[in-house]
């Protein structure tokens, strides 16, 4: 009994494995094998984007932060990844971020979204972009591509 | 012929270890649980009021229905979940914290993913569910065990079952493996592809310093993080499984976690899951050499 659960648990993650590699590959798509762990196979910075954005805020000071210090969720050691990932792959993430910090302040501020262009060895900002954030919602601010 | 080699492969997962790096396996493991989901959990309305910004990445089947579960329930779900997981930090009936804990975390990461980056779970859901299945890891450095000891006066040296550990391990050297897999067809031996990652801005995957470190964008160091990456990634699953060769790669798997956490900006269950696990390759007498050696006085 314990063998045959060892052996089904090797298998099933041997082809969850495969499934992520080979199979897609192979036969241009994958087998749902259910359990949650097989879903997205196991992947680490294989594909990293050329291009990023980072997003940081300036409040009434005027001082530019990092977007991160505007959402409550902590992220203990990754917190300018969480919201630069976030914000990258769900574009409302960052209406949201402003109806959360504009409600729980009360203040308007301005989004700063930096793009840059990642070459080998170096990054050079390629476009900026200014978005407002108030009572209103958010919405373009002073927009001036470089 | 065939027989001896099944049995062999059988033997890891068979009979009984020593208990040491399981236990010090499972309380990194929930510790980095509770530091990735509970702020989830604690900062309840921002991930899990009616009207928040979701996302699907788990069970579609949840996500859909969230709106249908009272946010009384929810709260309570969110606790129970909350104590699962103290009670698997602190070893107490690690069976009955797994099932509570790993139901509450998987409906909490179906419901919204959004703060909870999907990559750094797909392990969280393996070994959780081996937990549940399984049982054990509580036989040392824990409540259930202090008080077994307390109770019966047990002076031996504490032993735990090798079926979990023995496929916790596997699943985590799998997922270590098969990344380096996934970089070999994704072209890294070609691309120099740490070239990028360490070029990244600040704000984005890349810790400060390496930000603003241009020693750590050359030529050389990318180079050598990009092969030194696949090297890990592919040969210490393996030589990981050899005493000739364990510690050697033990050392090489546990300085590439080490300068992953120290350069980039990953979720800590990240690293607790896979420099924790990685542990659980000693064998008993390098367990008891290492307890030995960390004894005495310097």
């Amino acid at each position: 009994m314990r063998r045959a659960f060892v052996a089904v648990w090797v298998v099933l993650g041997l082809a969850g494995a495969l499934d992520h590699t080979i199979a897609e590959r192979a036969f241009g798509a994958r087998i749902d094998l259910m359990l949650p762990h097989l879903k997205y196979g196991y992947v680490m910075f294989n594909e990293n984007p050329r291009t990023v954005s980072v997003f940081s805020y300036a409040g009434a000071d005027g001082a530019r932060h990092d977007l991160a210090d505007l959402v409550a969720t902590p992220a203990p050691g990754y917190a300018h990844a969480r919201v630069a990932i976030d914000a990258s792959f769900m574009p409302a993430y960052l209406a949201e971020v402003c109806l959360r910090a504009e409600r729980a302040t009360h203040q308007e501020y301005d989004f700063f979204v930096d793009t840059y262009q990642v070459d080998p060895g170096s990054s050079t900002l390629a476009s900026s972009k200014v978005l407002h954030c108030s009572p209103r919602g958010l919405r373009d601010g002073a927009a001036g591509d470089r | 012929m065939v027989r001896p080699a099944i049995d062999r492969f059988f033997r890891a997962f068979e009979g009984t270890r020593n208990a040491y790096p399981v236990a010090v396996f499972r309380i990194a493991f929930y510790v980095g649980i509770a530091l990735h989901f509970f702020p989830s959990l604690l900062w309840f309305d921002e991930g899990y009021r009616p009207g928040a910004l979701r996302s699907d990445e788990w069970s579609e089947w949840l996500f859909g229905h969230f709106w249908r579960f009272p946010q009384r329930d929810l709260h309570l779900l969110a606790v129970l979940t909350i104590v699962a997981c103290v009670m698997g930090i602190v070893g107490v009936l690690p069976r009955v914290a797994a099932i509570v804990g790993g139901i509450g975390l998987y409906c909490f990461a179906s419901f919204n993913a959004l703060h909870l980056q999907t990559l750094a779970l797909v392990e969280t859901w393996a070994i959780l569910l081996l937990s549940m299945i399984c049982g054990g890891g509580a036989e040392a450095l824990s409540v259930q065990a202090l008080v077994r000891r307390w109770k019966t006066g047990a002076a031996a040296p504490p032993r735990e079952s090798r079926l979990f550990a023995g496929l916790v391990l596997y699943q985590v050297l799998l997922a270590v493996f098969f990344a380096g897999v996934e970089k070999v067809l994704a072209g890294w031996p070609f691309t120099n592809e740490m070239s990028i990652v360490l070029s990244y801005p600040r704000g984005f995957l890349v810790r400060d310093w390496v930000a603003g470190s241009s020693f750590m964008h050359g030529w050389l160091v990318t180079h050598f993080a990009t092969w030194f990456t696949m090297l890990v990634e592919l040969g210490t699953p393996i030589a990981l499984l050899f005493k000739r060769t364990r510690l050697v790669a033990l050392v090489l798997y546990q300085a590439f976690f080490l300068g992953i956490v120290a350069m980039l900006e990953v979720p800590p269950l990240f690293y607790f899951t896979f420099a924790f696990g990685g542990l659980l390759a000693l064998d008993d007498e390098e367990v008891d050499r290492l307890c030995a050696r960390l004894r005495r006085p310097s």
